[in-house]
Order: structure tokens, then sequence, then C-alpha cells
């Protein structure tokens, strides 16, 4: 008969899938989101169509000849919306394994009293793995009519029947269940003894949320009994404990004094759980005696209760143990308690490294009322190490209204007062301690004074709200400096680029002091805009002092690169170029040319390719413009990369510029004929970039190596192939029959790093973390008349992972005669990525 | 490729954590200044300083190590065992001092004979016995599981795995850390759940993205929940969820099963078909949606959001024409944040295990190689010492060896994993039936909703059940 099923061969499958595929965007293939996982969806939305079948249809599907497959696929659709009605056509299945599998799911899940019904019934008509899924079916249904049916199958000769019975009576529950599991608990061999164990635990918790606190703590008192496994036991306390109320507090205390270390491991987990006053109560009163594991135990479901803690946290705070001083410490962020100030300050300077951190944290998080005014009493009267301590805490506070504070300890004779201060104040950057900022640098007597000083200032600079302010403020100030003072704050002038600022840094360039002048330039250089540049160029030309004009040009090309109009800046280049007086000046100003594209730069840079000083820079320069313009300009660089290879015969520049000669053809397929083997990974390497260099299976000369095909596709995705991977790196390979011997260029697009072998020898390498771009890299290469043997290794640091690639004469047009091969003896499909 | 996102966008509007490359290998007297202000600001987080281990830090003794069994053996757990950037460990459990490795096992006999030599030469080597065999190979898990001296077991399976085993783990008194999807049905987290608690397990699931990447994800969190870019409107997840959802129920392809695989272990609770060469994370076509990569997105999504774990969600399912494929999914929590599977439109970060939170008052994109905010001041600002702050962990693995010891939660507990688990599964499930559902975290359930409500669960292939 035939099936009324729709007929959707896995072919059809296929090719519906490939249709999909075929019109997906690149994008997703670059994010990696076509995937496996979107392949199920698009296999699983066929099913979402079949679904639009009648329910009578489906009965008719299971009533025919119709195969395994669509008949368990037709109980797929009747779990969604069988009714009443299906169930003699599911029922009747029941007794084969494969298709009663697929009948129960659909019984399983279906609402109507007549499934279990049919299950019931299936009970006595089944045997084996059959009668034992039905089982759990009904145990799944937690149907109760099920009760008197399943009960005398715990003794089953069948150990899985009985087992699975076991099992369905914990999940039904009730007084039944608990008498059948019970009776039987001796009476079955230890295999099903277990499950039998465990239902009855699951009975009690079934007692307990139903508030039979009684008959619960009755079940789990008999399953604690030695004779059963650990786990069985373990568990037993613990329902044990939260049931019986009464003996809680001795069970838990006993517990985590006692040896028995797995039921100390629950209570140590339990008494976090339960956060109880009493145990609690209990527990602190055989503190000393406690092991650092219930120490903390105690201190975290104390903790978890809040102020009435602090007492516990004292105690703890003083414990041998470390790690539980360190969650005292810890605790005393959140509980405010400011009395504790000192002891976490005492921490912080003098407890070992864990418990520093630990106090240091919390004095950072203290929080409430009055915190900042006890932290400024403690302050008062701490120690050297202490002090250094809350200074550095203020700051780390954000506390602004202390900054007064701050200074006043910034000028302390104690270093590590004196470092911790200005740590705080530079990390704090409140406007007004620029003054008194700027009074301790004029101060300051070495280098190693004045450093944290003038990083505290530039951090006050940087977050000047009002830059003119600030600048007016600190110009004023640069008079009150010795020479090495004002050398050491000019830096401050290029933060601020105001007028003001600018106009200082221009005359220090004029001061009589040689050095601060140079260094003058120097900030001019690191201007954040382009406004110095015409007074560079200008000085360039005028100064008497050749090292002062040199200096002055090199700051003037740089600082022009700032500039955002590009014919102003191709115009002030052009000047500075004329003014160089050697080749060195001249190539750093084709380098800062080479960072403007126009084609007037383009004609500027050229003209120096004649010249055989300037021909690298020029050419590097001209390539770098052309690269920028080509896209909207392809004709432009093709002719750029004509006059570059004119000149430039090696190099990396030879292979960028032959790369703007090719436009790829569209006739010019990708290669598509791939094996491919992987992936391979070695400890220690990580990320795209860390396996690139590591050689793996096709890499080491006779290591064994297993090719499989991959399909046939422009663009291999081998995230599909070997699932999600990180740090690890596949291999491509194919064969290229050439009719004659032949050049051309081998384009590239990988996700992500790409290295390749033709015949052996490496034609590409890019080392790189990026997504595919179809041709991205060019390798110009030569084929030998016959086959060749052409590798590729892609690397994978995580996300997408995919490659193409494909080969075209110098022309960009496809080599006539090109053929492309699978190597032989690639049978193996792929797709069997690790578990 | 880990970033989305080109350098020449990422200095144009944002300001990522990443530091970007210097135009000149000089570095000037002015960037060192720069350098110093920045490197200042970024100390002003406080950092939690974990129990470490009791104080046993450093050598520990033998009675005092963890001992543990690996199941599953491929990629993932490979690289737990043995080292790979995935794992956070440094040469992988096996070189850590605080760990002894006493059982490798996969339905795989080429892979767990390999991980079983390569762990006892490593030990060999370590202890200087040339003939160390401490480590034993097992091909079925429930012998790894019937050893009374492992402590807990790694747990990197195929998706429809992993909470059956777990489960069993958990019952069998062992500790537990699993890779995702933690669950394929709510059903089967519901009892992971039970489990865990009943038995009084540590477990940590593989949502890694909590403890590494730098606090990327961690910082997005806090600087949110603080509310940095004002009220929590939108959170775009970057991933379809999905669920279980088996398209075909089984099939008669087959191909021979390799040498040395044991294809019926491997398939344990699903349907029974012949081998069909397709034998890795799942077979082809179980599943609806992303069951697998999407966790980490909406384990972020969630921990920011920090809803009412007992509150309904509205999920709502917007077809963007070519059926579920492409559908987007969105959810209403009832603080009214809406978590949408789309991406932030034009924003380029968030899609490698990550999201975009969308405030009031601006907006952060965070995933495992950036992180981004517009207006771009919001990461200039650290986090105050009155912020509210999270659980902190700075190791995935780290955090779960502790918590065996000191029995405190770990950071993606059995609730927190399922919790979130299931928003991906009712998103799934919500696309399997292409419209809307409304779901009660607390039932369990799609109140009146039989037909939602039938895939809450599937049926085990006998012997196997939850």
């Amino acid at each position: 008969m035939k099936t009324n099923l729709p007929a959707r061969s896995p072919w059809q499958r296929y090719s519906r899938l490939e249709t999909s595929a075929r019109t997906w965007p690149r994008a997703m293939f670059r994010h990696g989101l076509m995937n496996r996982f979107v392949l199920a969806g698009l296999l699983s939305l066929a099913a979402v169509t079949v679904r639009a079948g009648t329910e009578q249809d489906l009965i008719a599907t299971l009533q025919s000849d119709a195969s395994v497959p669509q008949k368990c696929e037709a109980c797929q659709q009747l779990r969604l919306a069988g009714t009443a009605k299906s169930v003699p056509a599911l029922a009747a299945l029941l007794g084969e394994e494969r298709t009663g599998h697929a009948a129960r799911y659909a019984l399983e899940g279906m609402p109507a009293s007549e499934a279990g019904a049919a299950l019931r019934e299936a009970l006595g008509k089944n045997s084996g793995l059959t009668k034992a899924g039905v089982i759990d079916s009904l145990g799944c249904r937690r149907d109760p009519e099920a009760l008197p049916l399943l009960a005398p199958l715990l003794s089953d000769a069948d150990a899985t029947i009985a087992a699975a019975t076991a099992s369905a009576l914990g999940k039904i529950g009730g007084k039944a269940a608990i008498a059948g599991l019970t009776s039987a608990l001796d009476q079955v061999p230890s295999t099903v003894q277990v499950v039998v164990l465990e239902g009855l635990l699951q009975c009690a918790e079934r007692l307990l949320s139903d508030g039979d606190r009684s008959g619960a703590a009755a079940i789990y008192r008999d399953l604690f009994a030695t004779k059963f496994p650990g786990q069985i036991r373990t568990a037993a306390w613990r329902g044990l404990a939260i049931s019986d109320a009464g003996q809680r507090t001795d069970l838990v205390v006993n517990a985590l004094a006692g040896t028995d270390r797995p039921v100390q491991a629950a209570a140590l987990k339990l008494v976090r759980e339960l956060a109880d006053t009493q145990v609690i109560k209990a527990c602190l009163g055989q503190w000393a005696s406690l092991s650092a594991e219930s120490q903390l135990a105690v201190l975290d479901a104390h903790v978890k209760l809040g102020a009435e803690s602090l007492a516990t946290v004292r105690t703890a705070s003083g414990s041998p143990h470390l790690a539980v001083r360190v969650a005292a410490w810890q605790a005393l962020a959140d509980l405010s308690e400011l009395a504790f100030l000192p002891a976490l300050a005492k921490a912080a300077a003098r407890g070992e490294p864990a418990e520093r951190e630990a106090a240091r944290g919390s004095l950072a998080r203290l929080r409430g009322p009055g915190s900042r005014e006890a932290l400024l009493a403690c302050l008062d009267h701490a120690e050297v190490p202490e002090k250094t301590e809350l200074l550095r805490v203020l700051g780390e506070r954000g506390d602004t209204a202390a900054a007064n504070v701050l200074v006043q300890n910034a000028g302390s004779e104690s270093a590590p007062v004196r470092l911790a201060a200005l740590a705080s104040l530079r990390r704090l950057a409140v406007a007004d301690t620029l003054a008194p900022l700027l009074d301790l640098a004029a101060k300051a007597r070495s280098d190693a004074a004045f450093e944290p000083v003038l990083k505290a200032l530039y951090a006050v600079c940087q977050a000047s709200p009002d830059k003119v302010a600030t600048a007016r403020c600190v110009v004023e100030s640069i008079g009150r400096f010795p020479v090495t003072g004002r050398r050491r704050v000019l830096p401050l002038l290029a933060e601020l680029g105001t007028s003001d600022a600018l106009a200082a840094a221009q005359t220090a360039t004029r001061d009589n002091h040689p050095e601060l002048a140079k260094d003058a330039i120097r900030v001019l250089a690191q201007w954040p805009n382009a406004t110095p540049a015409s007074y560079l160029l200008e000085l360039a030309g005028t100064s008497a002092d050749a090292t002062m004009r040199t200096l002055a040009l090199r700051a003037c090309i740089g600082v022009v690169g700032q500039e955002p109009d590009l014919s102003k800046r191709l115009a002030m280049l052009q000047q500075a170029s004329a003014a160089a007086r050697n080749a060195d000046e001249k190539k750093q100003a084709l380098g800062q040319l080479g960072q403007v594209p126009m084609p007037e730069a383009l004609e500027v840079v050229l003209k120096d390719l004649a010249d055989r000083d300037l021909v690298n820079e020029a050419a590097h320069a001209a390539v770098n413009i052309a690269e920028m313009l080509a896209s909207s300009n392809p004709k432009l660089a093709d002719e750029v990369a004509v006059k570059v290879l004119a000149q430039v015969k090696e190099g990396n520049l030879v292979e960028r510029a032959r790369a703007l000669r090719i436009t790829p053809s569209s006739a010019a397929s990708f290669i598509r004929d791939w094996v491919v083997c992987g992936p391979y990974r070695r400890a220690g390497a990580t990320g795209a970039e860390g396996v690139f260099n590591v050689p793996f299976g096709p890499e080491n000369a006779g290591e064994k190596v297993e090719w499989k095909t991959a399909p046939r596709t422009d663009h291999i995705n081998l995230m599909d192939l070997f699932g999600e991977q990180a740090s690890c790196a596949a291999y491509l390979r194919a064969q290229i029959i050439a009719l004659t011997d032949c050049s051309g260029a081998l384009l590239m697009g990988s996700d992500d790093g790409i290295k390749a072998w033709l015949n052996g020898e490496v034609v590409h390498s890019h080392n790189i973390d990026r997504g595919e771009v179809a041709d991205e890299d060019t390798a110009p290469i030569k084929l030998k008349k016959g086959t060749n043997e052409l590798i590729l290794k892609i690397t994978q640091g995580g996300g997408g992972w995919s490659a193409c690639a494909r080969i075209v004469g110098a022309d960009g047009k496809p080599i006539p005669g090109l053929l492309v091969q699978r190597p032989g003896g690639a049978a193996a499909p792929v797709g069997t990525p690790a578990s | 490729m880990n970033g989305v996102i080109s350098p020449v966008e990422r200095q144009s509007e944002f300001l990522s954590v990443r530091q970007r490359s210097p135009q000149t290998s000089v570095t000037s007297r002015r960037s060192f200044l720069k350098q110093g202000s920045r490197a200042a600001a970024a100390l002003a987080a406080p950092t939690l300083i974990p129990s470490s281990a009791l104080g046993r830090g450093g050598a520990v003794a033998p009675s005092e190590r963890v001992n543990m069994g690996f199941i599953g053996l491929g990629g993932q757990g490979t690289g737990h065992l043995l080292g790979g950037a995935w794992t956070y460990v440094p040469g992988g459990y096996v070189a850590r001092e605080d760990v002894q490795v006493l059982a490798a096992c996969d339905v795989r006999r080429e892979r767990r004979e390999s991980a079983r030599n390569r762990c006892n030469q490593m030990y060999a080597q370590k202890l200087g016995q040339a003939s160390y065999n401490g480590v034993q190979a097992y091909h079925d898990f429930r012998e790894v599981l019937a050893r009374p001296d492992i402590d807990a077991v790694l747990i990197a399976v195929p998706y429809h795995w992993a909470a059956p085993l777990a489960t069993m783990a958990a019952r069998a008194g062992k500790d537990v850390y699993c890779e995702k999807p933690i669950a394929i049905t709510i059903h089967e987290g519901r009892n992971l759940v039970e489990t865990c608690r009943r038995f009084g397990r540590i477990y940590q699931a593989g949502m890694q993205q909590r403890s590494e990447y730098g606090g990327k994800f961690r910082l997005a969190c806090e600087l949110v929940r603080n509310g940095r870019i004002g009220q929590l409107k939108e959170v775009y997840a970057y991933r379809q969820p999905g669920a279980f959802f088996p398209s075909p129920w089984t099939s008669d392809h087959a191909v021979p099963v390799p040498d040395g695989f044991d294809w019926d272990l491997w398939l344990g609770p699903l349907p029974w078909r012949p081998y069909g060469g397709d034998a890795g994370h799942a077979l082809n076509g179980c599943f609806i949606g992303d069951v697998n990569w999407a966790p980490h997105h909406y384990d972020i999504t969630l921990w920011t959001v920090n809803p009412d774990v007992t509150a309904p969600i509205e999920v709502t399912y917007e077809n963007q024409g070519s059926g579920p494929d492409s559908a987007v999914i969105h959810y209403r929590f009832s603080n009214g944040v809406v978590v949408h599977s789309s991406g932030y439109p034009g924003e380029r970060v968030g899609g490698d295990g990550g999201a975009c939170f969308v405030g009031t008052g601006g907006r952060i994109a965070v995933d495992r190689a950036n992180i981004v905010s517009s207006p771009a001041n919001i990461l200039k600002q650290p986090l105050r010492p009155d912020d509210s702050r999270v659980y902190q962990s700075n190791s995935h693995s780290g955090n779960f060896l502790e918590c065996i010891r000191s029995r405190r939660p770990t950071i993606t507990d059995p609730e927190t994993a399922v919790y979130t688990m299931n928003a991906v599964l009712i998103g799934g499930i919500s696309l399997a039936l292409q419209r809307a559902v409304k779901w009660d975290p607390v039932k369990g359930e799609f109140p009146g909703d039989d037909q939602a409500n039938r895939l809450l669960s599937y049926s085990p292939r006998s012997p196997w059940r939850t």
C-alpha cells in the first residue's frame, strides 16, 4: 500500500539542502553560522512541513506497509498532535523494538487516558527491553493505575525489567509504591537494589514536598543504614537532616566533626543551603575543633544571614586557616562594619598575600554612611604600612572628596606613603589637585621623585573638563621650574593641545637652552592635531642649528599626518619634501605621502621612482596609495603596478604590485575538488597564530595521513566538516593538471591563516587571525606540465573556519586547459567530528 | 577567526578593551604616561580571592588530590585531559598537581587507548617510574562510575548523552564537570538538578565564559547590572536557540561500523538506527536550531538580565520568510527585558559567544575577543567600590576543583546551567512549533499548551532512562 506521507528520499533532502546553502550569504560562513546546527534546522524544517498531514493520514501510515523510518516519523508527528483516535494504531506497534520505541514516545506524551491504558495493556504482551521501555513510559506518565501491575514486576527474573519497575515506582510515588519498594529491598539483586533505593529516595522527596516530614524522615532513617552504598547513605543523611528538624543540629555537628568523608562533604554543602541559626550556633560551639572546610562552610552560612554574623566573622578572621581568614576579610565588604577598619588595614598591610588582597578588596568596597570619615580617622593613627594601604584604598574607592588628604600625604617624607598618595591622586585625577601637584613637581629633586608626580599631573590634564584653564595653569607654572623640570613637564602641553599650550611649546623651541628647545620640538611632534606643522616647517627652514632643522622637519612630517584635509596634507608634505636636505628626510616624507589616498599624491611619489636612493620608499608609497584607490580606480592602480614592477624586482612589494594587476575573471572558478585532513593540534600551541608554524601530518615526512573527501563547493567550510574547534589546523589537498609549463597566480581567502605548498615548495604563508574574503591573498606560482600537487594549511583560532582558492593567469583569466582533480584513493566521507 | 571587527572600525566609534596596535613601535614619553594612567584605571576593580584550595596550594598530598575519570575523549574531552586552548588548563588536567587521572573512557578504542597511553607516559615521566600504569582505559562509562576511588568525572560526550551521563555520575556519588549542551530536554535538566541536589554533588557546566576570556563577560554583566547603560531594555543574543526535535526519528542508511567503535553505546538512549557514518557531536537532523553554541550566548545574556527565575517567560516566533532556519525568537522576561535571537543591527561584536545589551543610556556588546560600548566612555569608567558584583571565577576548571574541596556551589551550578539551558530549549520548542509559547519555570511547563508540553521530554531507548 502506498504511504500517505510525502515521499522524501535522502537524496531529496540533500538536494534541498544544497539549494538553500547555495543561496545563503557568505557572511554566514564568515561568522561561523553555517554549521551543523543550521543543517539540522534545515532537515527538521522538512518535518514541520510534513506535520500538516492529518491524524488520519498518520494512522494510515502506521497501518500500512511503509518502512520503519516512515512509520517512526508518523509516530513522531502523533507525539505532537495525536489524540485517542491514534492510540489503537500506536499500541499495535508496541511489540516491535524500533517502531515500538517510536510508538511509546507518542503514547507517553499523550494526555488521553487511552494512551495510559494501552501502555498498561502492553505490559502483559511484551518482554525484555520492549517491556522495560513500556514500564519506563508508565513511570514517566506517573500512572497510579499501573501500580498494581508494576509491583509484582519488582521480582521479575529479568533484572532490566525489575530495575525499570523500581525506577517507575519511584517516579509514581505514594504509599503503595513505597511499600512495594521497601518489601523488595532485600529480595532483589544488587544491580536492582540500587535502583530500588533511589526509588525510595524519590518517594521520600515527594512526601517531604507534600508536607509529610515524619514519613520522609522514616524512609531516610532506614536508608542511612551502613549496609547500603555510600552515595545512598549520603543522600539519606541529607534528606534526614532536612526533614527531621529535631535531629538536624546533632546530625550536622556530628557530620562536620566526624570522619565519614562522604557525609561530611554532604554536611558542608547542606549547612550553606540551610543557613539554619541553630545549626550555626552549635557549630560555633565547636569552632576550634572544626576543619578548615567546616569553618568555611559555617562562616559562609552565617554571612548569608547578614549583620548577626559579625562575631563569627571576627572569630574567623583569627582562624589558623588561611582560606577562612580570606573569606572573613571578604565578608566584611558587604557587612560594612566600620569597627573592623583597623583590622582590615592591618590585614591588607601585613597579612599573607591572599588575605592582603581580600582585605584590600573589602576596604575598597566597604559601604555605608560614615565609611569615608572612618577611613580618614583610621589614617590619622595608622603606622606607615597601614597608612599606605589606606591611602591606596582612597584612590580605589574613587572618593574625590579625599583628594585633600591625599595631597597632604603626597609630600610625605615616607616614600611608600608618598607613592601611595600620588598613585591615588593619579587615579582620582581631580582638577583641583593640579596646582598642588605642580608645586610638588617644582620641588622634586630627582627623576624618581618627579615621575609619580608627573603621572598624576598627566592624569589630571587628561581628565580635565576645561583644557583651556588647565593649560593656562600649566603654562603659568612652567616658569617656576628649573630647566630640567621644564623639560619634564613639556609633554603635558601636547596632551592639553590648546592654543596657549601650543604657544608655550613653540616659545620653548626658541629657548636658549638647546636641549629644552629640542625637547619642545619633540613635544610638537606629538601634538594631537596638525596645527604645529606650519611652524615646524618654518623652523626647519630658518633654524641656525642643523640638528634643530632636522628635528623640526621630521616633527613636521610626522604631525602633518594628522591633518584631516587630504589636499592640505598633501600640500604640506610636498613643501616638507621640498625642504628635505637629504635622502632620509625625503624617505620619511614619502612614507607619509603613502598614506594619502589621492591620485595627486601618486603623481608626487612616482616622480621619485627613478631616484635610485628613493626607489624602494617611493614604490612602497605608490603601492600603498594604489591599493587604497584600486576599488574606485582599478585602471590607475594597474598603471602604478606596471611602473613599480618596472623598477622593483623582488620582495613582498612585487607580490603586492602583481596583485594589483590581477582582476580575477568571473570565469575563473574556485578549486572544488579537495580532500581534507585534520583537525590537528598540539598542547600549548594556542590560537590560529600559535599553531601556524607547528608541522602536522602532511608536513611531516612519512607520517600517515588520512585524507577524506570534502564536499564539492567553492568555499570549504571546515567547521561544517570538523565541528566547532579552536587552536588547530586542517589541510586541503588538490591536484592541478597543466597542459604545459606556465605561470599564474594562486588567489586565496582563508579564515584564519593560510600556508600553501605547490609541489612541496612553500609558495605562500600568511599567519593571521581573520575572516574569509575570497582572493585576499595572492601568490605567484609556476605550474609544470602534468600533475601539480597543491596543499593548503588552514589554521583555526576559534569561530569560523573556512577557505577558498583559485588559479588564474597573469591576466586574471582562467589558464586554458587547466584541470583540477581529487588525489586518488580518498574515499572516506568527511563528517566524523570529535565526540 | 575570533574578532569580527576590523581595527579601523574598532577605533572609529568604540573603545575596545583589547589594546590597539600602536602605529609606531617607539613608545613615546606621552604614550608611556598614557599607558600608566590606563593601567591604573584597570586596577580599580577589586579582585575577589577564592578559597585557594583551602591553603593547599603548591605541593598536594596524594590523599588530597581529586581522583578523576574522563568520559568522552573527542576534541573537547582530550583537550581537557591533555591540554588545549579551549580547555583553559595549561597542560590539561593530567598536568595539574591537585588532580590524579585514573580513567580514560571512550566508545572509540583508538581514542581511549591513545589518551590512556599519553597519560601514563606523562605520569611515568613525572614520577620517574617507567612502568607507570595507573591510568586505565574503559569503553563503558559504567565501569568508570562503579570505581569507588574516583571522586569526579569530566564528561564531554555527544549531546544526547550529556544529561543522562551527568545524572548517572551524580547518582554514583561523583562530582561532575559536564560539557554543553547540559540537557537536550526540559525534563532531563530538571532531573539533573534534582539528582545533584539529592546526592549532594558538585556540578560545573562547561559554560566557561563566566570564568574565562579575561573577565570580559563578567565586566559586561556587572556594568549592565549597575546601570551603566541605563535601564536594560533589550539583549541581542546573536544565536538561534534550539531543541531536540529529531527528523527523521530513525533511518535505514547503513555503512560498516568502524573497527573498535561501540556504535550501540554511542547511540545509547537515542532511537536505534544502523551506523550511518555521522556519529559526531550529534546525529544530523536530531535538533532544530542550536543547542550547543547557543547556551554560551544565553548564559551570558541571562547572567546579565538577572531575571526573576520564578517568573514566566513569553517566547514569540518571528517568521523571516523561510521557516525556522531563519526565524527570530524573542523572549520577554518579567522585568520587561526582551531578548532577541538575532544580532544587533550593524554591531559585529557579540557573535562569538556573546551578546549586545541595549539600555536607555547606551549599549555594550561583548564576545570572546572584544567588549565595546556606545558611547565609548561607558567602558572608560571602572566599576565603583559600591557597585554590586557577581560571582567571580577566573578559572572555570579551577573553580570546579576548589568547589569539590570546599563544597561551595560552582559558578555554573546545576540550577544556573539548567535555567540557561531551559531558555534555549523553550526557544527551540517555539522554533519547532513555529509559534509563540509561554513558559512557567516554577511548574516547568507551558501552561495550557498541550502541544508544547509534549516536547518537554522524549522517551529514551530502553534500558536507558532519565
